[in-house]
């Protein structure tokens, strides 16, 4: 399994070390592209005039605060049934950026929503379940620090990650399920998209230079605590060489 | 200049572009910053330390393997 190939800290620091320069880049030309042409080459809404500009920092900005939350599940399941080494560290590293994204994604549409719709925010279900993801993620973070052993820390804010996915697809369908001020799905939706081409392709490299935006990110901070793991195995041999 | 002062007003929609496109961009490379910060305290500190068990092998990533005898 190819996991189990990357478990290795020093292979998985290799691999992302050959990798890393190639994120970088994508990232950077993808979100330079996705910005021009979301600011000069995407038209305005024949309804909500230059406003809808806002979509193309929005949109993105959700589709990652669900995105990083489902890797979050998925590292915790894998931590939790397979104990895989990085597994930990993937969801705890996720989690900062996840949280950012969702408040992103959040404060955006508020300030979509006061021209639009005439308030800065309504008790509807989409909002009100971005809202417990933002806190799902504030929690996971919380815990994943609360305790002094930080096994037992990761271990509980996997348990909290998979009982939270729940609220995954209740976010996903509830402008399905309920009758909500937000707008249903017009991307990713049974039958395609409804939105014009001119509008969807300035979305869609935003959101792949989203998405590169966050692997690189993860693959960073994951380096980063595997560097912080030897610092504290250098501690521990001091202390015994002492 | 006209269009550019139009660019900027966003159909008088510009009190809430450009917020979300600036905050956006604030968080954005806030995270970038202060993930590279912290990896960069870790290098160094790794790279000061590394004298500390001077027959390890000096760029192995490794984080297991017993303690080099000084």
């Amino acid at each position: 399994m190819i996991l189990d190939y990357f478990a290795n800290p020093a292979r998985f620091l290799r691999l992302a070390n050959a990798v890393l320069p190639w994120c970088v880049s994508a990232t950077v030309i993808l979100l330079g592209v996705g910005l021009y042409m979301a600011l000069f080459v995407a038209p305005a809404d024949y309804q909500q005039g230059e406003s809808v500009r806002i979509m193309y920092v929005h949109v993105p900005a959700a589709w990652m605060a669900m995105f990083v939350y489902t890797n979050i599940a998925i590292a915790s399941a894998l931590s939790l049934i397979w104990r895989h080494p990085l597994a930990d560290l993937a969801a705890s590293a996720s989690a900062p950026i996840g949280a950012a994204f969702t408040f992103l994604a959040l404060v955006t549409g508020s300030l979509w929503g006061k021209p639009m719709w005439g308030t800065w925010w309504v008790w509807d279900a989409r909002l009100t379940s971005v809202l417990i993801l933002f806190f799902l993620y504030l929690g996971h973070m919380a815990i994943t620090w609360a305790f002094d052993n930080p096994a037992r820390g990761a271990k509980s804010a996997a348990v909290l990650a998979l009982v939270g996915f729940v609220n995954v697809p209740i976010i996903k369908f509830s402008v399905d399920w309920w009758n909500t001020l937000h707008q249903p799905a017009s991307v990713f939706r049974a039958g395609g998209p409804t939105i014009h081409p001119d509008m969807l392709w300035p979305l869609l490299i935003m959101g792949l230079g989203y998405s590169l935006f966050y692997i690189t990110l993860l693959l960073l901070r994951i380096k980063s605590e595997l560097l912080g793991a030897r610092l504290r195995t250098l501690d521990s041999l001091r202390q015994d060489a002492a | 200049m006209d269009a550019f002062q139009n660019f900027l007003e966003m159909g008088n929609y510009g009190s809430y572009v450009w917020p979300s496109y600036g905050l956006s961009a604030f968080i954005m490379i806030w995270l970038v910053m202060s993930t590279l910060r912290r990896l960069r305290a870790r290098e160094q500190e790794l790279a000061r330390r590394q004298g500390e068990f001077p027959s390890r092998r000096s760029s192995s990533p490794d984080t297991s393997g017993d303690p080099a005898s000084s």
